[in-house]
């Protein structure tokens, strides 16, 4: 074991998380087809391609909802290829959901209380019994869940159970929550797809401003425009290879990259 | 909020526990005290059904077997092993616990209506089980004689041998104090959000860090060892335990309970509970009218048919609506005055 | 014929024709599950009305209709019964958890059985058709006609029934509508409507099978309760929301229990069909012939 971290150390040149020859297959289709990829600490990084490239299918591998056959994914030097989706959140990678999904009958700040209290260091049955330090503890993630909701300006939602906000309210609260046990690693999947101009701008300045703050982003995403603005570097998959990888000025001009999206 | 609002919850628990309490030396008449621990069997009963069902998501319609198993623990091993009235209730609360574990790591790799049916296929094993292994339960002809629970008092000769319903009622107080105590307090605290979180959407839960399974087994392994000393305790109240009581009616009273009343919620299933064991008896008694069961049963179809149409929260669910709708017609009245 | 083999091609008999039962019954679970994704609990009931159906019709008091009809007769009169409980009582929740639609089609099964039990009390009534007692001779082995009924027009339902959600226009809706509901409203097929007439050819199962199998058993109040539960275990052993998978698991339900009532003890037969059933949901969670589903 400890020689297997000593390899993955070495290997992983210091990223945050590194993706090795990892292969998803379903029946008849290899969704994603030995995928490398790496994302340092700071940079955001975004993963574009047509659709059913594998860039979902790629992110669900990553955070242990579905079951690679092949690869490694090698996070902060540790083999975390085939761990429990829930194991895999606590040791710092949070995500989105392309289809967007909140706990409806939860108030919004529930919403937020729940994605952070497993983080949150305790035992079973100081949880149930309400001991002094659960309350401490609870203190502190309103206090943070209240700090995350002025960000997002749902302030005056926060006792509204989640079902009542609209969709982009949805979708704030979701990344929200991502948020809130301030992880190492962010994936986002889709943050401006399915909303008005208005909020686009809106997620992108909360990205930024996020990014610029030393937090590490993986982003899917379809409004070029954004992944144009956002990125430090692009990866690119079509038919779930990797076919290019760069900065935005150089995807731009990849003609491997205009073929798979526009065709010869 | 003023003192008197702050202080009510606690105000209505006294009064509740006041009335449990009191209520039986009133009536310790031999019919309205069956009624009274009927009422109290089916809070603790449901309580432990809800924990599953109305918080985590996860129906179980076996639940009826952790009763019957643990009813026919203490028939059975009672006599050998002598343990007397606590230790066949914790014998039977703990491996009923162990059955729910066990079961629950089983059952719980199907969800949803698998894992209903799952467990109903489970139920209706054992009750066959109970009905046909005649070396062991006896079968349909029960076993009987079970004895009855004996206390001996501290620093004198004197043994308290427990007869009278009216002392079996207060034997049973505690464990519904203990389940109620227990419910609220896994349900109001962190372990209730993550319950919470597990039913509206597994997936998401995980990706937040909660492990589902986890939970599941929870509330499956507690409600399970509730329900083991439930049994234990109608073994020795009745004193005869036969196949009956691993019944699916015991599954369908369950589910009238727990959704007429308001599933998820401590209020709703305890209206739930009362509702169902005192009303139907007030009915016969006052009106003088019996209702031949088949009747019963229509009404009590009738009820859920209803209720799912047009109360989908249970009763509780209409009295939030209604308090909230007051509360917020209040603050409107609180704004105009400022 | 040797004794022996003789009694096992009884058992094989038997097995057939309760598997046909079954499969008649699940087959309607599997289409309003597939369809609909509701479990119904009144399913059997569905059954128990048609063989108060068939018993009302073979005793009316001016003469007796010949069995074909009665046989059509009865799968209507189910038929138009299933459409008015999804209609009265189903409809409204479609769209809930499978909580509600347990609780709601629970709640139904309670009223029909104890309205039947009012109306009929409990005790059995005989169903006797006029091939019940006719006995031919094959290959050495006396069987009722009935029986060779049963077994081909289940085998001509289950052929019309492939033809029609394969082939037909409805029958391909249905199929839509059970992959992807959202879309189905789309592109502008009437869902509700798809739901009805799921419901109709559901009770007309249960009906058939109730024409055709009933005058074998007696009718009581609570017959439904042992098939729906029955039927609801080979659904799931079936892979839920697959028809054929469904169907054969039926089957194999049917034949386990009689070979095993048959050879080994009639007491325990359905701890060895339940047993089955929750080896099958433990070894392979998504069914025997179904696909396990990814995210």
């Amino acid at each position: 074991m400890s020689e297997q971290r000593l390899i993955a150390d070495n290997g992983s040149n210091g990223a945050l998380i590194e993706v090795q020859g990892l292969t998803k297959r379903f029946i008849g289709v290899t969704a994603v087809d030995c995928v490398d990829m790496k994302v340092y600490s700071g940079e955001l990084v975004s993963l574009i391609g047509p659709n059913g490239s594998g860039k979902t299918t790629l992110f669900n591998c990553i955070t242990g909802f579905l079951r690679s056959e092949e690869g490694r994914v090698v996070f902060r030097g540790r083999d975390i290829t085939h761990e429990r989706p829930d194991k895999i959140v606590l040791q710092g990678i949070s995500r989105t959901f392309q289809n967007v999904r909140v706990f409806p009958s939860l108030s919004v700040l529930d919403n937020l209380l729940v994605s952070l209290q497993q983080h949150q260091e305790e035992d079973l049955w100081r949880r149930t019994f309400h001991a002094p330090k659960i309350q401490r503890l609870e203190r502190e993630a309103v206090e943070r869940a209240l700090q995350l909701l002025e960000m997002i300006g749902l302030t005056d939602l926060r006792e509204e159970p989640a079902h009542k906000l609209v969709f982009g309210q949805r979708k704030l609260l979701e990344f929200a929550c991502a948020l809130i046990p301030d992880p190492d690693l962010v994936l986002l999947d889709e943050p401006a797809a399915g909303v008005g101009t208005a909020m686009v701008e809106q997620m992108k300045q909360h990205i930024l401003e996020l990014n610029r703050a030393g937090m590490t982003f993986l982003v899917v995403e379809h409004n070029m425009g954004v992944v144009m603005d956002i990125s430090d570097r692009i990866v690119v998959l079509d038919h779930g290879q990797k076919i290019a990888e760069g900065s935005p000025e150089a995807i731009r001009e990849d003609p491997r990259v205009l073929e798979a999206y526009f065709g010869k | 909020m003023t003192a008197l609002a702050r202080a009510r919850p606690w105000l209505l628990w006294v009064a509740g526990g006041v009335l449990v309490l009191a209520l039986p030396l009133q009536y310790s008449g031999g019919y309205a005290i069956n009624i009274m621990i009927n009422t109290l069997m089916w809070i603790v009963f449901a309580l432990s059904f809800d924990l599953s069902a109305g918080h985590v998501g996860t129906v179980s319609l076996g639940h009826p077997a952790f009763f019957g198993i643990g009813a026919y623990l203490t028939a059975l091993l009672g006599p050998r092993l002598g343990l007397g009235y606590l230790g066949n209730t914790l014998l039977s609360a703990s491996l009923m616990a162990l059955l729910a574990l066990v079961a629950g790591v089983a059952f719980f790799r199907v969800r949803e209506v698998s894992f209903a049916i799952g467990t109903l296929g489970a139920v209706i094993i054992a009750q066959l089980i109970a009905n046909n292994a005649y070396d062991l339960t006896g079968g349909p002809l029960c076993v009987k004689g079970i004895a009855r629970p004996e206390f001996a008092i501290p620093f004198t000769d004197v043994t308290l041998k427990v007869i009278h319903p009216l002392q079996y009622y207060y034997l049973l107080v505690p464990l519904v104090v203990f389940t109620i105590v227990l419910y609220k307090a896994m349900t109001s605290s962190r372990i209730g959000r993550a319950f919470i979180a597990v039913r509206e959407d597994e997936v998401r839960a995980s990706a937040v860090g909660i492990r589902p399974l986890r939970y599941k087994l929870l509330a499956f392994v507690v409600g399970g060892g509730i329900i083991g000393a439930l049994g234990s305790f109608q073994a020795q109240y009745v004193t005869v335990v036969c196949p009956s009581e691993i019944a699916l009616s015991y599954t369908l009273n369950l589910l009238i309970i727990v959704f007429v009343g308001g599933a998820g919620s401590l209020r709703g299933v305890l209206l739930g509970s009362v509702i169902f064991s005192v009303l139907p008896r007030l009915l016969e008694q006052g009106g003088a009218l019996s209702i031949p069961p088949a009747y019963q049963q229509v009404a009590y179809g009738l009820i859920l048919i209803l209720v799912v149409l047009f109360m989908p929260d249970g009763i509780d669910g209409q009295i939030r609506r209604m308090t909230d709708k007051w509360h917020r017609s209040r603050e409107v009245e609180v704004g105009e005055d400022v | 014929m040797p004794l022996q083999l003789e009694i096992f091609l009884e058992h094989l008999l038997n097995g057939l024709t309760l598997g046909a039962l079954y499969a008649l019954v699940t087959a309607g679970l599997s289409l309003i599950f597939g369809v609909v994704r509701l479990v119904n609990f009144a399913h059997g009931d569905f059954f128990m009305v048609g063989g108060y159906a068939l018993f009302i019709l073979l005793n009316l008091p001016w003469g007796a209709i010949p069995y074909p009809i009665i046989v059509i007769l009865v799968t209507l009169i189910v038929a138009v019964f299933a459409m008015l409980i999804e209609r009265l009582m189903l409809q409204p929740v479609l769209d809930k958890s499978w909580r509600i639609h347990a609780v709601a089609t629970l709640g139904i099964s309670i009223v029909l059985q104890n309205v039947a039990l009012i109306i009929f009390t409990t005790d059995p009534k005989q169903v006797p058709t006029p091939f019940t007692t006719k006995i031919v001779s094959l290959l050495g082995l006396r069987l009722s006609v009935q029986r060779i009924i049963i077994l081909g027009i289940a085998v001509l339902v289950f052929l019309a029934l492939q033809w029609f959600v394969k082939r037909t226009k409805l029958g391909k809706a249905m199929r839509a509508v059970s992959q992807n509901r959202d879309m189905c409203q789309v592109v502008g097929i009437d869902v509700p409507r798809i739901a009805l007439i799921t419901f109709a050819i559901s009770g007309g199962l249960a009906g058939l099978a109730a024409a055709l199998i009933a005058p074998l058993l007696s009718v009581t109040p609570t017959m439904g309760l042992s098939l729906t539960l029955k039927g609801l275990a080979a659904v799931i052993m079936g892979g839920l929301g697959q028809l054929n998978g469904s169907i054969y698991a039926a089957f194999i339900l049917g034949l386990v229990e009689s070979f095993f009532a048959g050879y080994v003890s009639f007491a325990f037969k359905d701890v060895v069909s339940f047993g089955l059933f929750i080896l099958v949901l433990f070894l392979r969670p998504q069914g025997l012939f179904g696909r396990r589903i990814g995210l």
